[in-house]
C-alpha cells in the first residue's frame, strides 16, 4: 500500500532507540562484504549523503571559467566581477572552485574530493516539492506519497553478516526524511532541545507504567537507556560560521555517531538554505554564506570522522540547480543540472567528471539552465556498487526502478 | 458516560475552566458543545493572515518578479513582499494552544485536529506554507459539523490545497493553454479519492483519477488577473482546462468548464465507500484501531439519513454506547499533548519553544511529510524517542512554569472519574510539586484516550 508510515517500526526508534535491545550500543551489524568475494573492499565502510535543500548553484561552486560563455553570464555585474576576482581556485582544466571552499581544495588536491558537473535528477520541472522527491525516492518520476526512499532500500539489499541481525542507520533530522523511509530500521537523532529528565523522576515514572502501561514503559526504560549514552554526542566542532549552528550540531553528532566502532554505517543530513532567489553574489551574499558553511561542514566531517575515512565516503547532491542567468534581484532562479560531490578517503579524487554541455545559449536547457548530462541514479549506483556491494541486479530492480538509461558510473572509487 | 470519558476521549483532560462544566450529564454537556461549535465555530481573532491576505502577498511578488526581468521595476530585494512561514507557524500555533487553553468546547478544537488530518496539507510545499492556518480556520472549522459535500468542497479547493497537490500546475491538453502539449496534474485528483473520499480500496481506477485530473484542469490559487487587476485566491482559468465530458466512476460529466469539478465533488461526496471510510476515519480517531462494526453501521446509517450532515454523524458517535465503555488506548499526538497540558496547567506555553519542542516529539506541527498526513494507529506514537522526550518536556515546563498550584487538585480535575489509584499515589508521593506536575503529564490518563 502506498503508506509512507507503513514501516512505523522505523519510527518507532527513535533518538534514543538505537538501543534495539539489551546488548551491545548500536547493534549496528550490516557487514559491508568483508567477507564477500565480490568487490571486497576489505574494510568498514561508512557512506554519508548530505542533501543540499532548496537548490544549489552549480555555478556558483564549482564555476567554469574556461567556458567561452561563462563570463557573460556570470561576471555580468560589477559586482560579481569583484567578487569572483583572485577569489576562484583552480582545479585544472575549465573548472574552479569558489575561494570559500578551502578545504574542500585542499581535499581536491590530495585526491579525496570528486567532482561531477552537469549532474541532474530524472526531474525537469523545477519544484522543491518534486525534486527533492525524485532525488530522494530514487523513482524516475514524482509520486506524490512514494512510501520509500532509495537509501532505505540500498539498505535492505546490502550484503550482511549471516549471523548478525539488521541494525539501524542514522537520520539527523526531526523526522526521517524520505531518501531513508522504508523497511530498513533507521533512527533518527537531532539536538536535544532541552535537559533531560532527572533519574528519579524516569524511576518514578517507570513504577507507574509498570503496573497500568507496558508498552509506555518498555518505551520509557530504552529512551532512558540511549539518552545517557547519546548525551556525548552534542557538541559543535571546531569554529561556526555565522548562522551554522544547527549544522554544526548536526554533522557533530554524525562524526560521533559514525566514527565509532560500533555506530551506524550508513547516514543522511540535510544543509537548508540554497534557494538563493535574492542576493546571491558570489563571495559575499547567499553563496558567500552557503559556500562557508559547505565548507566548515566539510572540514568537521574531515576531522571528525579521520579514524575511518579511510573508508568513508560522503556524497553531497541538491534537488536541482539553477539558472545560468543572473535574475532582476541579483539571485538565480530554479534551474536544472548542477553539481554533486563526493568526499573520502576512499574516492577516486582529484577530478571533475563531466560531459560538459557548454554555456553557449544554443547548448543551455530550455534555453536557461545547465544541461544535464549526466543522471545522479548513475553516480549513486556507481556508489552503491563499488564502495558498499548492493548488487547490480538489486539496484536496478529495487533501489532504482525503470532507471536503465543510467548505468551505473565505474571507477567512481579506489580500488 | 462518565466524566473520564468526556475529559480525556472527547476532550483536553480538564482545567480549571472544566469545574461544573459537566455537570450531572456529561454526555448532554458534550452534545450541546457540539451544537454550540455548529453554530457558532471558533474561527480565530482578527489578528491572524487572512487566505485573501495571504494570496495577495503571493501574487504581488509573482508579479514584482515579473516586473524586475522585464526591467519596469526597481531590483530592490527589500521591496518583496513576502510572509515567512515561521512566524505564521507560530502565530497558528499560539492560536491552537490559547484555545486549548481558554475554549469552554475542547470537544471543538478536537475535530479541528481530526479534520485537518484528513486533509492534510503542509508547509512541506513552501508555495502555500503561509496559508496552513488560514486554511484550517476557513475552509475546515466553518464547515466540519456541516454537510461532508461543502467540507469535501471547501477544502479541495482552498487555495493551500490547490497548491499543496499541485493543481495550479495541472495545464490540460487540449486546452488553450496546453495546446497539444500540457498535461494534466494527478496529484489532487488522487488524494482527494485515496485520502479524502472513498479511501484506497474504495472501487477507483486509473482512469477515474486521469478523468477526475482533467475536471479538475483549470483551478489554479493565487494568480495575478491582469485584466482585472485584482489578486484572487481560487479562480477557475478556463485557458487551462482539458475540455470535453469526462467518465468518472460510471457517470459521465457533460457540463464543462467551472461546473464539473464541483458535480464530480457532489457525488463523490456521497459515495458508499466514502461514507464507510471517513465514517471509519472518524470513529478509528476516538475510539481505537478496531472501531465495532455497530458503530459503524450506526454512523454510515446516520450519513445516509441525514445526506452526510457531520453534525448528526458525530453526535451519533458520542452516543453510541461503545463510546462510553470502550477502553482509552490511543496515545495522543505530540500536538494534541500540548494542548492538553495547557488546559490542564491552565497555562499557554510560549509558541516559540514549543514549535521546536513538538519537533522533537516528532510531529512538527502544521508540517507532516505526506498528504496521508499524522499516522492514526493506537500505538504509532510510542516511540522511545518520542516518549523520553515528552518526559523532558513535562519536567522543562513544570520548571519553567510560575503558580501551577497542587498536583493533586489539578489530577483530580483534569481525569475526573478516570484517575486511578496508581496514578494518584504517584504524584501523591512525588518529591516536589515539579516532580508531581511531571508524572501528573505523563500518567496514562493524560497520555491514552
Amino acid at each position: 500500500m502506498n503508506d509512507p508510515f507503513h514501516d512505523l517500526a522505523a519510527r518507532r526508534i527513535g533518538r534514543r532507540g538505537l538501543l534495539a535491545a539489551a546488548g551491545p550500543l548500536f547493534a549496528w551489524n550490516f557487514v559491508p562484504h568483508a567477507a564477500s568475494a565480490a568487490g571486497g573492499r576489505g574494510e568498514d565502510q561508512r557512506l554519508l549523503v548530505i542533501v543540499l535543500r532548496g537548490g544549489m548553484d552549480g555555478l556558483a561552486a564549482v564555476p567554469v571559467p574556461g567556458d567561452p560563455a561563462f563570463a557573460a553570464l556570470r561576471e555580468a555585474t560589477p559586482r560579481l566581477r569583484q567578487e569572483m576576482q583572485g577569489n576562484l581556485l583552480p582545479l585544472g582544466g575549465i573548472y574552479a572552485l569558489n575561494g570559500h571552499l578551502t578545504r574542500l581544495h585542499a581535499l581536491y588536491g590530495r585526491g579525496e574530493a570528486l567532482i561531477v558537473h552537469a549532474a541532474a535528477t530524472p526531474s525537469r520541472n523545477r519544484s522543491h516539492f518534486e525534486a527533492q522527491d525524485v532525488l530522494e525516492s530514487g523513482l524516475p518520476t514524482n509520486v506524490s506519497n512514494a512510501p520509500s526512499g532509495w537509501l532505505n532500500r540500498a539498505l535492505a539489499a546490502m550484503p550482511r553478516g549471516a549471523a548478525l541481525r539488521p541494525a539501524p542507520a542514522l537520520a539527523v533530522a526531526p523526522t526521517i526524511p524520505l531518501i531513508m523511509r522504508g523497511r530498513s530500521p533507521v533512527t533518527s537523532w537531532q539536538p536535544q532541545a532541552f535537559e533531560a529528565a532527572d533519574a528519579d523522576t524516569i524511576r518514578r515514572l517507570q513504577d507507574l507504567y509498570g503496573t497500568a502501561d507496558p508498552a509506555m514503559a518498555e518505551a520509557l526504560r530504552r529512551g532512558a537507556e540511549v539518552d545517557g549514552i547519546l548525551g556525548t554526542a552534542r557538541g559543535r566542532p571546531g569554529q561556526v560560521p555565522p548562522g551554522g549552528a544547527v549544522v554544526a550540531e548536526s554533522v557533530g553528532a554524525v562524526v560521533r555517531l559514525m566514527a565509532r566502532p560500533d555506530g551506524p554505517r550508513v547516514g543522511v543530513m540535510n544543509i537548508d538554505g540554497w534557494d538563493t532567489h535574492v542576493d546571491q553574489g558570489f563571495g559575499t551574499g547567499a553563496a558567500g554564506r552557503q559556500m562557508t558553511l559547505l565548507d566548515y561542514t566539510v572540514g568537521a566531517l574531515e576531522e571528525g570522522l579521520a579514524p575511518v575515512w579511510g573508508s568513508t565516503v560522503v556524497m553531497i547532491v541538491t534537488e536541482f540547480g539553477r539558472t545560468v542567468r543572473i535574475n532582476g534581484s541579483a539571485g538565480t532562479d530554479h534551474g536544472t543540472a548542477t553539481i554533486a560531490l563526493l568526499l573520502g578517503g576512499a574516492v577516486k579524487g582529484g577530478r571533475v567528471i563531466a560531459d560538459w554541455p557548454g554555456l553557449a545559449p544554443g547548448q543551455l536547457y530550455e534555453g536557461r539552465d545547465l544541461a544535464p548530462t549526466t543522471d545522479l541514479r548513475g553516480v549513486f549506483k556507481g556508489v552503491l556498487a563499488e564502495h558498499v556491494g548492493v548488487p547490480l541486479r538489486a539496484l536496478e530492480a529495487e533501489v532504482f526502478p525503470d532507471s536503465g538509461g543510467a548505468r551505473p558510473v565505474q571507477g567512481l572509487l579506489r580500488a | 458516560m462518565d466524566s473520564g470519558i468526556a475529559l480525556r476521549r472527547f476532550g483536553l483532560c480538564g482545567g480549571a475552566r472544566d469545574a461544573g462544566r459537566l455537570g450531572s450529564d456529561p454526555l448532554g454537556a458534550l452534545v450541546a458543545e457540539l451544537r454550540g461549535a455548529a453554530r457558532e465555530p471558533a474561527l480565530g481573532g482578527p489578528e491572524l493572515l487572512t487566505t485573501q491576505a495571504a494570496s495577495e502577498v503571493f501574487a504581488a511578488r509573482r508579479e514584482r518578479g515579473r516586473a524586475v526581468q522585464a526591467g519596469t521595476a526597481e531590483r530592490d530585494p527589500a521591496a518583496f513582499l513576502r510572509i515567512a512561514t515561521g512566524p505564521v507557524r507560530q502565530q497558528e500555533l499560539e492560536r491552537l494552544v490559547g484555545n486549548a487553553v481558554a475554549t469552554p468546547r475542547p470537544l471543538e478544537e478536537r475535530l479541528a485536529l481530526f479534520w485537518a488530518n484528513h486533509f492534510t496539507v503542509s508547509t512541506a510545499r513552501a508555495a502555500m506554507a503561509s496559508m496552513v492556518g488560514t486554511y484550517e480556520r476557513e475552509a475546515l472549522r466553518p464547515r466540519m459539523l456541516g454537510r461532508f459535500e461543502a467540507l469535501l468542497k471547501a477544502a479541495s479547493f482552498h487555495p493551500a490545497m490547490l497548491r499543496y497537490l499541485d493543481n495550479h500546475a495541472s495545464v490540460g491538453r487540449n486546452s488553450a493553454r496546453g495546446r497539444g502539449r500540457g498535461a494534466v496534474n494527478e496529484n489532487l485528483a488522487r488524494e482527494i479519492l485515496e485520502l479524502h473520499t472513498l479511501g484506497v480500496d474504495g472501487g477507483y481506477a486509473q482512469a477515474d483519477v486521469t478523468a477526475f485530473a482533467a475536471a479538475l484542469s483549470g483551478w489554479t490559487a493565487g494568480v495575478w488577473m491582469a485584466d482585472s487587476g485584482e489578486s484572487l485566491g481560487t479562480v477557475f482559468d478556463a485557458a487551462r482546462h482539458e475540455p470535453g465530458p469526462k467518465e468518472i466512476l460510471g457517470r459521465t460529466y457533460a457540463q464543462d468548464g467551472p461546473d464539473q469539478a464541483p458535480a464530480v465533488l457532489r457525488d463523490i461526496a456521497r459515495h458508499p465507500s466514502t461514507i464507510r471510510h471517513v465514517t471509519r476515519g472518524l470513529a478509528t480517531h476516538f475510539l481505537g484501531d478496531a472501531p465495532p462494526p455497530a458503530v459503524l453501521a450506526d454512523l454510515a446509517e446516520t450519513w445516509r439519513r441525514t445526506d452526510g450532515d457531520l453534525l448528526a454523524v458525530t453526535e451519533a458517535l458520542l452516543r453510541r454506547p461503545e463510546s462510553a465503555s470502550l477502553p482509552r488506548v490511543k496515545l495522543r499526538p505530540p500536538v494534541e499533548f500540548a494542548m492538553a497540558a495547557c488546559r490542564v496547567l491552565g497555562h499557554a506555553v510560549p509558541p516559540g519553544p514549543l514549535l521546536r519542542d513538538l519537533g522533537a516529539m516528532g510531529q512538527p506541527v502544521f508540517s507532516a511529510n505526506s498528504p496521508k498526513g499524522w499516522p492514526e494507529e493506537n500505538d504509532a506514537w510510542v516511540a522511545p524517542d518520542g516518549i523520553k522526550t515528552r518526559l523532558d518536556w513535562s519536567q522543562n515546563v513544570a520548571a519553567r512554569m510560575q503558580g501551577l498550584g497542587d498536583p493533586r487538585a489539578l489530577a483530580e480535575q483534569a481525569f475526573g472519574s478516570d484517575l486511578s489509584d496508581a496514578t494518584r499515589r504517584a504524584i501523591a508521593g512525588a518529591e516536589s510539586p515539579k516532580q508531581g506536575i511531571a508524572l501528573l503529564l505523563m500518567s496514562p490518563e493524560m497520555q491514552r484516550r
